[in-house]
This record gives C-alpha cells, structure tokens and sequence, in this order.
C-alpha cells in the first residue's frame, strides 16, 4: 500500500471544512460536548491514558485517548511544560501504529534452521517463556562455566535493568551505541564539569544568541529543544549555524555558514583566540567558577582567525564577527546535543566538544539561565539500595570492545559499537561465545556486514525487540518486548529537567505475550540459579514515588505529572578536582590526554579515488526499530536520496532523481537516487539515515532505500590508538570516511 | 413425522452441522496441540465428513489427504513440531513475513494495522452475546480462532431451549445476521486465500481450501 504526505496529513490534522460564513448562532462553542485539549477535536473516547513517550529519549507527556478498547488519537499533555509545552511531535502522534503492527513480536521464538544468514529463513517456532529462559539459563550457565562470564556479551543500553543483568553475570561487556552517538560530549563533559555526564538540560527559551556547530535538534523535532528554540526565535534571539549543509536549524537562522567538515574545531578555537584577546570573555564568570584559564589564553594565541579561514573555509572576518556577537550578547549559547560536529563523528570531534564547553564557561552560560544545566531530578534511591545482592566479582577488566585501553571512556561503562566486530572475530583478549541483544539492530553498526558475521560466530544469541528486525534474524532465541503503550508505570525526566518530574504510564495492556524488559531479565536470573539479582521493579517504582514525597493516586489526580517546580539554582561548585570548570582539564592531563583542545585534522580528506565528504541526517520523523514499519511514515519518503550541489551534479552527470553509486572504502557500494540541492558544499554528499532494511519481517520498510552505515568503516584497536591523545572517549569517528559518487 | 416437524429437524441438523464446521475450523486454526491431532484420528474425522456432507460439501477428499499426511510422520511430535513451525511462520512471527494475519483488521481496515475498527466491531458483538475474551487466550478479539468459534457458539446457543437461554434466541439469530454479514464473512475469503497461496504445509492448504469453500457457501446461504 502506497501512502503519501497527504494521507498523513489528512489523518493527523483532523481539520474539516472550508470557508463558508455561517450565521453567528451556528459559529458559537458547543456546550454538551467535549474537545480534547490540544487539537480541539471533537473526539468520543472512553478513556485518556497518561503516558511519557519513549519513541526519543525527550520522554513528551502524552494523553491517549482509548475508544473500543484501543487507542485511537494522540496528543501531548499540556500539563507537561517540560517536555515540549504540551505538544509532541509526529513520531509521538504516530505511536499507536507500531502499537498495533501486525508484524510486532508477539510470543517468544525458537530458531529451528540452524544456518544463519542475510537469506536464512531462521524458521521460527513458538515457545513458552518457561522455555525461553531455560534454555538462555543453559547456555549462558555452559559458556560461563567453560570461557567465563566475560564470555557473555550484552548489547544493551546502560540503563537499570540492563545493569543488573550485567553485574548479575560479572561480564565486563556490556556494549552500547554511544561511541557512535555522543560518547564525546558525555566524557568531556564529565572531565571539564560534572564529574558524570553531560548536561541534556537547554534552556534555549532565554537565549538570546544561538551559536550552532552542526547541532540541529529542532530539525529532528524533539519537542524540548524545539519549542525552546522557537521561543528563542520570538524573542528575539539570534541564530548561526556552522554546518557543510543547510539543516532545518539553518534554514531558520539569520546566519547559516556552510563550513568544511570536520574543521568546526580550528573555528572555535580562533573564535576563543578573538574573545580572548580582546577581552570579551564574562570576566567575573571566569575568575569565579573556572580553573586554567591563563593557560588558556596562552594556548589559543597560535589559532588567530586568519589561520582557521584556510583550514575551514570560513572568511577571517566572518570568525572575528561572529565570535564578538557571541561574546556580548547575553545570554549566549552554543547547543550541543549528540551527533552534532562534537558528536564522535571524526578523531578530532573530541576536541570540539572539549572547545564547546570551554566557549560556554567563556561566556558564563553553564549552570546559568540561558544556557546548559545539569538535569534537576528527584530524590531517588538506586536499584542497590532497594534490592541490595552481593554480586560477583568482576575479575576480568578488559573488554571485547577494547574500551578499558580508554579509561575515561570506560568510567561510562558504554561500550563502544565500531570496535566489537573486530573483538569477537579475532577472539581477542578472549573468546566470547554468547550474546543478548536488546532493542538493537545490526544496521546501527557500522558497515553491519562485519557486526554480522560476528554475531554469527557466537555459539548462541538472544534478541529482544519490538518488531523482526534483521537482528532478531540472527538470533537463536526471540523475545517479544513490551510497546510503551502497552505499559504502567512511571517515568523520571532526564531530558529537559529543568526541575524535578515524574510522570505517569497508563498502559493498554498486553496484546500478546510480551514482556517488559525487567521482567525478562528477572526471568533470566532466576532461571540460572540467581534468584537473588531479581529486583521487583513496580515496588522500586513505588519506593520512588515515596522518595520524591508522592504517590501513584497524586499522580493520577493531577494530570499524570508529579513536579518540585522551582527555578534551577545555577551551580557554584562543580564535580571537578579544582571544584571549577576545568578550562585546562587536570582530569585528562592526569590519564595522559591533552589537557587543552589542540588542532589535529581530522582522519580522512578528500582524494582522486574518493573525493566527497560524506553526511548524513536522522529523519525528524523516523527512529529506527521504534517506528520504522509504520506504514504512514515510512510513506512520507519510501527511499533516501544521495544530496548535492548542482556543480557536483554537473560533474557526475547526473539529474534530478537519476540513480548514482556511491563507494566507500569499505568496498561497499550503494545504488541510490540523486537529490540536487544548492543547501550543500560542493565537496559533500549526504543521505538520510535508517533506511536499507533487508529484514523482510518489516512489511513497510523491506528493501526500502539503502543503509548509509554500508559505507562507514568500523574500526579496529590499532587505528584508533594512534588517536588516543585526542580521543579521550574512544569516539568511534563515524564520518571520517570519504566516498566516490559516480552515474549508474 | 408431520411436514413441519421434519423441516424442523433438518434445519436443526443443517445448524448443527455449521456449528461443527466453524468449531472445526476454529480448532485448525488455533495453535496447533495433541487435541487438534486426535480430530482427525480415523474415528473422530466421520463425525464431521457427515457434518460437510449435510451442507452439501464433499470433504471426504481433502480431509483423506490430510489424514493421509499426518501418518507419513513416525510420532505425534513429528507431526506437531512441522505445524507449531507452519503456524508460527503463517500467523505468530516470520521470515520473510507473516504471510496472513489472522485478524480482521489488516484486511477490513485502512493501514492493516491489528486492533482495528473492524476488532471493536467484533468485540461489541461477543458482549452483546454476552461473552468476553478468555483471560488466557493472550491474543487480540478478532483473531480468526475466537471468531469461528464465536459462531459456532451463537448457533448452538440459539438450539437450546427458551428456558436456558441467557440471551433470547431471536437476538442472538439477529448477532449472528449481523456479525457474518457485517464482519466475518467480509475478511475471511481473503484470509483463506492468502493459507492457501502461502502455506508450505498440506494441512494448512487443504484446511484453507476447504475454509474458503464454506465461507463462500455461507455467504450465498445467507443472501438466500
């Protein structure tokens, strides 16, 4: 089934009529009935459900509205400020259609074709759960008897449930997707303020100049940072963005200066030249709250803007202008979200998101209205303290990931998704045999044939997901999760956390026979002998409201959203040795980094053989596993495009919509439609992400488009090394790669 | 026997013999379990060739090729374990899809999602007949299981004495009107022919066959 824009639109406005005057008594409000509180529609439901999205990590408030038992509409809950101002965004609105996805996993799944492969059919068979977790009991109990629990690998994001599970084993590997996400912001966060990780709390809303380095939230819709920004803009602020293509945030910006990729650093650290030497920096900020700054001064003396106009392709002056705008617009801030020019996309992207947060202290815009906050949360206790367990001793510390060679990296115990393969394949520093994989694909990875083959080596693997993904293809045993629709519960914000919330889950109920993902990793201990790691998640969520000073019933009675609404005092010590900003990092001068920002190139340029950047961009609309089968949005663009200029076009020989190859040195290559734009450099190609899914499982999304990742190297040890003085969070420079572009 | 009596005693039979049918196809359409086995035990399979034979259907072909097909296996496991895999690949979870859901929804409704408008229908139907979904049945209201064997259950329902029924009979006739006319004999032709051109297994496709030959015999029966 074909579906288009319109039909979406047509769908989500609900909007009827046109313009016919009416008589003034037909025009008024009607009385005996109801609209719901966002969109004004005249709905009949039986119930509104409170729910927190979690299609994105912004966790919106939402209110599902429930006829004949199903949930027919959504809409933001406009009694969560925080989370977007009541609105959300379409991926929110489209929620209910993975929901109800006929494709969903609906029981657990047993394996019986014992090859596997990109055309394996794995001949799923349903199984009990009591089955499933016995025989993942089994397997997991063997390989930890013979190679060790850090024969265990666990792809699984950091979070409580996955934690216990990990420490419940005593593997080390426990491996997420953030070195390809924002392992570099988090590390030098940690280093430079928080002594943890990074701030996800921007108060853009009284901003009143907005400097982007390739940060483009409001283009990716996520509500938080877009009502922020559009509040911003309303009032007044001022907005430039340094990116090698026009993103959504360019195209609403006063300024948008196409910068070569990979270059923002040596911008940065003229622009500190300028505001330093001119003495335009927030003085009393400076002699207060930040530590090294003198060495600072120092350091950037050899970075004047002269010299980063011919590396980055920026004029001199336009540097010196922007950076005394910047300087003396108060309050001044520079967002930074993930895979943004400070995102892991290239070996020197960790020094400019070191440069970011030094600009930010330059200005005196951390811990300050305007600027970055570290997220307000409630009191709370921590799964150990509600369930204390003596776990095992973790007695092998190297990693199948090579994370621990990076120790401050390795304090975020993230792991780092471009260094597995390589791990597992080469069975070094030890073999590892079995492996669980939750809510991830092997399209997240870089080139996915290598990840591939090395999930495929593993005696065993066990996927955890939503819908058949090429993943779950691989896996041996199949366990269906819960849709957060279908869930109760309450939610904590991280995100936007401005104050401390806690809202509120009203779920549906179970289609099938999913389980919640703490329930499952309950399931797996018990079924290995290790019943005391289990934790009762309900009474830790129970425990908690009692911690933050509320109940599940005040939750209920008031909009579904528990919050301590109080202004964030803005921090004057911070998590550092010096107790200050770390200007000139002691942290990562004592683990043998550079303590200040210094300029490398980055990894790859351009050549004869491969002479275009390559980019790429996460459709607002798209998110990955979480909603790519649904019909309707998957519709809204069926393929992705390769962008660029009309010079480069004309030099390949290409038209609008005429298909081209791309190749990577990863031998890849990739057949895809052209799209010309004048909204890029000349030296670049992008294409949009999430897309080339080969899992046929996917009703909508089979062998829609390709998969950019195809082109992007993964990377090994070796290489990366030569990068460690710079490359403190063990980033896995995701981009820094170049491709060929030729007619096909 | 006077005339009346006999025509009444035939349409009993005739009642009776769909309610076989759909209890039949509800029981082939569910996971598959060593009860669906012992239906077509050589003993059991006549109780309802007469019931096909009654509506005018010859079945006894198909359901020898079934029979036929489950003793090429050596044990009951053999057998089970090929169509718990079938079953799974056709309705549960697959690769490369699953080729026919078995809910009205994804083919009554726009966008082929589960949980339709089409589910709704169905469930106010079983309230109206006062019957509520099985807390252990773990699927969703119109699976094709629940509704054959909702069917089954308004026929027999409306054979019983005016006496024992919860509901009167004339409403339940009107249910049944509505719900194969409105509802199940809309999606189900679609549905039986997506087992068939899909299906790897002779059970599956022979069941299928003779799915869609009753559906569609129903449905003229019913425009009569």
């Amino acid at each position: 089934m074909e579906l288009n824009r319109r039909d979406f639109l047509k769908s989500a406005s609900g909007v009827a009529g046109g313009l016919i005057l009416l008589p003034s008594l037909l025009d008024g409000e009607l009385k005996a009935f109801a609209r719901s509180p966002q969109s004004g529609r005249l709905i009949v439901w039986e119930k509104i459900l409170h729910q927190s999205c979690a299609v994105c990590d912004n966790t919106c408030g939402m209110l599902a509205y429930v006829r004949d038992g199903r949930i027919k509409w959504i809409e933001g809950n406009p009694a969560d400020i925080l989370g977007g101002e009541g609105k959300v965004c379409v991926k929110g609105a489209s929620a209910m259609r993975t929901l109800y996805d006929p494709d969903r996993l609906k029981a657990p799944l047993k394996r019986t074709n014992l090859k596997k492969g990109k055309d394996e059919d794995p001949g799923w068979i349903k199984i009990s759960w009591d089955e499933a977790f016995s025989t993942i009991a089994v397997k997991f109990n063997e390989a930890i008897a013979r190679y060790g629990p850090q024969s265990v690998l666990l792809l699984v994001r950091p979070k409580e449930p996955d934690t216990r599970l990990q420490k419940a084993i005593g593997t080390p590997n426990q491996v997420c997707h953030v070195d390809t996400c924002y392992i570099t912001h988090e590390v030098a966060w940690g280093a430079l303020v928080s002594g943890g990780g990074r701030s996800w709390t921007l108060d853009l809303e009284n901003a009143r100049y907005i400097l982007s380095f390739g940060w483009d939230q409001p283009g990716k819709s996520m509500q938080s940072h877009l009502q922020g920004f559009i509040k911003a803009k309303e009032q007044g602020a001022k907005v430039v963005v340094f990116d090698p293509r026009m993103s959504l945030t360019a195209a609403k910006a006063d300024e948008w200066i196409a910068i070569k990729p990979g270059t923002d650093l040596a911008v940065i650290l003229a622009m500190m030249n300028v505001i330093i030497s001119e003495g335009l920096y927030d003085k009393n900020y400076v002699a207060n709250y930040t530590h090294g700054f003198d060495k600072l001064a120092e350091h950037v003396k050899q970075y004047p803007p002269e010299w980063a106009a011919l590396i980055s392709e920026v004029p001199a002056s336009d540097i010196i202008r922007i950076a005394r705008e910047f300087a003396t617009t108060k309050p001044a801030m520079l967002p930074t979200h993930k895979r943004d020019a400070g995102g892991p996309l290239y070996t020197n992207s960790f020094g400019l998101a070191q440069a970011e947060i030094i600009m930010s202290a330059l200005v005196g815009n951390i811990e300050r209205p305007g600027g970055f906050f570290m997220s307000r949360k409630p009191k709370s206790r921590s799964v150990d303290e509600f369930a204390p367990a003596k776990y095992p001793e973790m007695k092998e510390k190297r990693r199948v990931d090579g994370q621990d060679l990076f120790p401050l990296a390795n304090a975020q115990r993230k792991g780092a998704f471009a260094h597995l393969a390589e791990g597992i394949l080469s069975g070094k520093p030890y073999l590892v045999k079995v492996g669980l994989a939750s809510a991830y694909n092997v399209l997240s990875f870089p080139n996915p044939d290598t990840i591939i083959e090395a999930l495929k080596a593993l005696d065993f693997l066990v996927a955890v997901d939503l819908l058949p993904s090429e993943l779950c293809q691989l896996a041996d045993i199949v366990l269906p999760d819960v849709h957060f629709l279908e869930k109760d519960g309450i939610e904590t914000r991280e995100y936007h956390a401005m104050w401390p919330q806690i809202m509120l889950r009203e779920g549906v109920g179970t289609l099938w026979e999913e389980k919640s993902w703490g329930s499952i990793v309950n399931g797996i201990v018990e079924a290995m002998g290790k019943p005391e790691f289990k934790v009762d998640w309900k009474g830790l969520e129970e425990a908690r409201l009692q911690d933050a000073g509320t109940t599940m019933e005040y939750l209920k009675a008031n909009n579904g959203i528990w919050e301590d609404k109080k202004e964030p005092k803005g921090w004057t010590e911070f998590k550092t040795p010096s107790k200050k900003i770390e200007l000139y990092s002691t942290v990562l001068e004592k683990d043998g980094y550079e303590p200040l920002p210094i300029w490398h190139e980055r990894l790859t340029q351009p050549t004869a053989e491969y002479p275009y950047y390559i980019l790429t961009e996460h459709l607002p609309w798209r998110r990955m596993g979480k909603n790519s089968n649904d019909p309707i949005l998957v519709g809204m663009l069926p393929e992705n495009f390769l962008h660029m200029h009309p010079d480069t076009a004309a030099k390949i020989g290409v038209k609008e919509g005429e298909y081209v190859i791309v190749e990577s040195p990863t031998g890849k290559s990739l057949k895809i439609r052209a799209h010309i734009t004048r909204g890029i450099r000349r030296d670049c190609v992008m294409t949009e992400h999430s897309f080339g899914n080969w899992s046929k499982g996917l009703r909508a999304a089979y062998g829609r488009g390709t998969n950019d990742g195809e082109l992007l190297p993964e990377r090994k040890i070796e290489d990366t090394l030569k990068t460690k003085a710079y490359n403190p969070a063990f980033g896995s420079y995701l981009l820094d790669v170049c491709v060929n572009v030729r007619k096909a | 026997m006077g005339e009346l009596e006999e025509r009444k005693a035939r349409g009993r039979e005739f009642s009776l013999a769909r309610a076989v049918i759909y209890r039949l196809l509800s029981r082939c359409f569910s996971y598959p379990d060593r009860e669906l086995l012992d239906l077509f035990d050589s003993a059991r399979v006549g109780e309802y060739l007469d019931s096909w034979r009654c509506l005018g259907f010859n079945a006894s072909e198909g359901i020898a090729e079934v029979t036929g097909w489950l003793k090429e296996f050596p044990t009951h496991q053999a057998v089970l374990d090929e169509l718990e895999k079938e079953y799974t690949r056709l309705f549960v979870n697959a690769f490369p899809n699953v080729p026919a859901p078995p809910y009205s929804s994804v083919y009554l409704d726009k966008y082929g999602r589960v949980w339709g408008q089409s589910t709704a229908q169905a469930a106010r139907l079983y309230e109206a007949a006062g019957l509520s979904i099985a807390r252990d049945f773990h699927d969703i209201p119109d699976h094709i299981a629940a509704e054959m064997e909702f069917v089954s259950y308004l026929i027999m329902e409306q054979q019983k004495g005016k006496q024992d029924a919860f509901i009167p009979f004339q409403e339940l006739a009107s249910i049944e009107k509505r719900f194969l006319n409105d509802h199940l004999l809309r999606w189900t032709p679609a549905f039986f022919s997506q087992v068939v051109e899909c299906s790897r297994l002779t059970f599956y496709h022979v069941m299928a066959c003779l799915g869609r030959q009753f559906v569609e015999e129903e449905t003229k029966h019913l425009s009569r």
